[in-house]
């Protein structure tokens, strides 16, 4: 049933700089009686066209004119009716404007005409009479009060239906505007929350001053005046609320991406560095003369730099583990020859050691051997020369003494002639293979001197086998 | 009311401070401070933050400042709108016609 309508009167003189008041004073009204914030606002906006209508047309643009204004409101529209003293409008004399082509005037009454449900024009003589007729969309309050609470500019009509973005500024900012909450508070805050806490603040201020029988039940529950400010501030309050709560889900997700956000920046400084270090490590395997290997727990090959696979002369990784691991015990260490494209032989030491930091894992540290062993192999050579010379002297020595008394008493008895023939012969043999002896001891002193080795290691004969070993640590 | 040009390279940046709206009482003083202020410039970028209520004569101050900027060879581009000013936009289909950005930043490097 429909509640009984509600009359307010005001005379407004016809000037434009007191509209403004007027206009706040209507809207304040039709948001009070629970229309929508954009209806409230499309009516506003007509009575401010048609004001400026009559000042501008009935008065001649005279700002002391007289307009009498009578807004009745009930729980299904409002009626807004201006009387003026001033010259009444003819509206066949109106000509529509042309949306294509933009205008700086013209556009007053197509504005009135789109933004209510129904203007009418009437007067004669001197005097006239605008009647504007607003019409409230959402009739179940409920319904639309949740409604506006999602998106208040869903509720607007049809060709104003939101910005696109859904963001709660523009919504709250056109909330305050609504409900005549200052405009400075926007500027003065910083953000939408603080904003809506101010907002709420008012909203407490307002319930705080309503009339004591507004919520006082026992006396057939509230008056039709206090109910209908109640009813707004309903509508407010939940307005309000959403669009906290809408504020808050977007604070806290912009909140959520500033942390991920943070999060990736130092993920990606922390890739950088971990690849400026292994470029590092790749620029010093490089540089190793000596060939590092890293196998896996189990094992397997994982990396190796370009002098292990020099050293080894493996073609492929698979082939390199084996060559360089297979025939050395795991965390050992063992040499290993390998013959090379020359037909020598190249002898690798190969130490497998515990990689600290990766348990299980192991690297391969493998070192090319073979000039260090024949440089022990010349070393023990030349020992077993000196060896060999010292005793050669000491021989030498001991045999001149007896070879030089044996070569004498040969030569004396050669020398006497009393001597029997047989003696005499038997003496020259003596002397000769004396000599001899003689002559091979000296030869062979001037062969070592001269460092014959062939006719020494033929002598000597130190050649050593070799043979790959390995040992546990 | 207060009206604010600040030149940004080629471009003029105006702005209106003071009051929350653009309507009977103060179009024709804006219109006509605005283009002074704007002199020769040809291109301008009109920062509606803060007026959220604009009627036929704000909307008249809105095409001059359009009109101005073409008949120099410039563009006249709208930012800041607010959802109370963008319906009165719609509704004539000005939006059609206007150049409008969500802020001034994006209107100044268009």
């Amino acid at each position: 049933m429909p509640e009984i309508a509600r009359e307010h009167r005001a005379t407004l003189a016809s000037d434009p700089l007191r509209l403004r008041k007027a206009r706040r004073w209507l809207m304040r009204l039709v948001l009070d009686a629970g229309f929508p914030p954009g209806e409230a606002h499309d009516l506003a906006l007509a009575f401010s066209e048609a004001a400026a209508n009559i000042h501008r047309h009935a008065y001649g643009g005279r700002r002391d004119g007289r307009v009498d204004l009578r807004v009745t409101i009930d729980d299904e529209r409002v009626v807004v009716a201006m009387e003026h003293d001033g010259l009444p409008f003819n509206p066949d004399r109106y000509t529509p404007p042309d949306l294509g082509r933009p205008s700086e005037g013209g556009y007053g009454l197509f504005l009135i005409a789109s933004l209510v449900d129904q203007v009418s024009f009437e007067g004669a003589g001197c005097g006239g009479r605008v009647v504007l007729v607003k019409r409230k969309r959402a009739v179940d309050l409920r319904v639309e009060t949740q409604q506006q609470g999602v998106n208040m500019s869903q509720n607007r009509t049809n060709r104003a239906e939101t910005d696109g973005s859904g963001e709660t500024l523009p919504d709250l900012a056109e909330l305050c505007r609504i409900h005549e909450i200052g405009l400075d508070l926007i500027g003065r805050s910083h953000d939408v929350d603080e904003l809506l806490d101010r907002v709420l603040d008012e909203y407490e201020s307002r319930l705080a001053a309503l009339p004591s029988d507004a919520l006082d039940a026992r006396v057939g529950g509230p008056q039709p005046d206090s109910a209908r400010k109640l009813r707004g501030l309903v509508m407010f309050a939940t307005q309000a609320a959403a669009l906290k709560e809408k504020a808050v889900v977007a604070g806290e997700l912009k909140r959520r991406a500033a942390m991920l956000e943070e999060a990736n920046t130092r993920l990606v400084a922390a890739l950088d560095e971990a690849e400026r270090s292994r470029a590092r490590l790749d620029g010093v395997l490089a540089a190793l003369s000596s060939g590092v290997m890293i196998l896996g727990t189990d094992g397997s090959f994982l990396t190796a730099n370009a002098a292990a696979r020099s050293l080894a002369g493996a073609t492929d990784d698979t082939a390199l583990a084996r060559i360089i691991a297979g025939n050395v015990p795991r965390e050992s260490e063992g040499e290993i020859e390998l013959p090379i494209a020359d037909g020598g032989r190249r002898a690798l030491l190969v130490a497998r050691r515990a990689m600290s930091g990766d348990p299980g894992s192991e690297v391969v540290l493998v070192t090319d051997v073979t000039q260090r062993n024949r440089a022990v192999e010349e070393r023990v050579r030349l020992e077993k020369l000196a060896e060999v010379l010292k005793t050669l002297s000491v021989l030498s020595h001991k045999i001149n003494n007896p070879l030089t008394a044996l070569l004498g008493r040969a030569q004396i008895l050669q020398a006497n002639r009393s001597s029997d023939p047989g003696v005499a012969k038997a003496a020259a043999v003596i002397e000769e293979a004396s000599l001899r002896i003689a002559e091979l001891i000296r030869e062979l002193a001037q062969v070592v001197r001269d460092g014959h080795q062939d006719a020494v290691d033929e002598l000597l004969d130190m050649r050593a086998p070799t043979s790959a070993t390995g040992k546990r640590r | 009311m207060r009206v604010h040009v600040v030149r940004e390279g080629k471009v003029a940046r105006l702005s209106v401070t003071g009051c929350d709206a653009i309507d009977g009482a103060n179009a024709v003083q804006l219109k006509s401070e605005a283009l002074r202020l704007l002199g020769e410039v040809p291109d301008v970028v009109v920062d509606l933050t803060g007026v959220d209520f604009l009627d036929s004569a704000g909307v008249g101050v809105l095409v001059g400042l359009f009109k101005n900027s073409r008949l120099r060879g410039g563009r006249a581009r709208f930012c800041g709108v607010t959802p109370g000013v963008r319906s009165v936009l719609e509704l004539i289909q000005l939006d059609r016609i206007f150049e409008i950005y969500d802020d001034v930043e994006e209107a100044v490097r268009s």
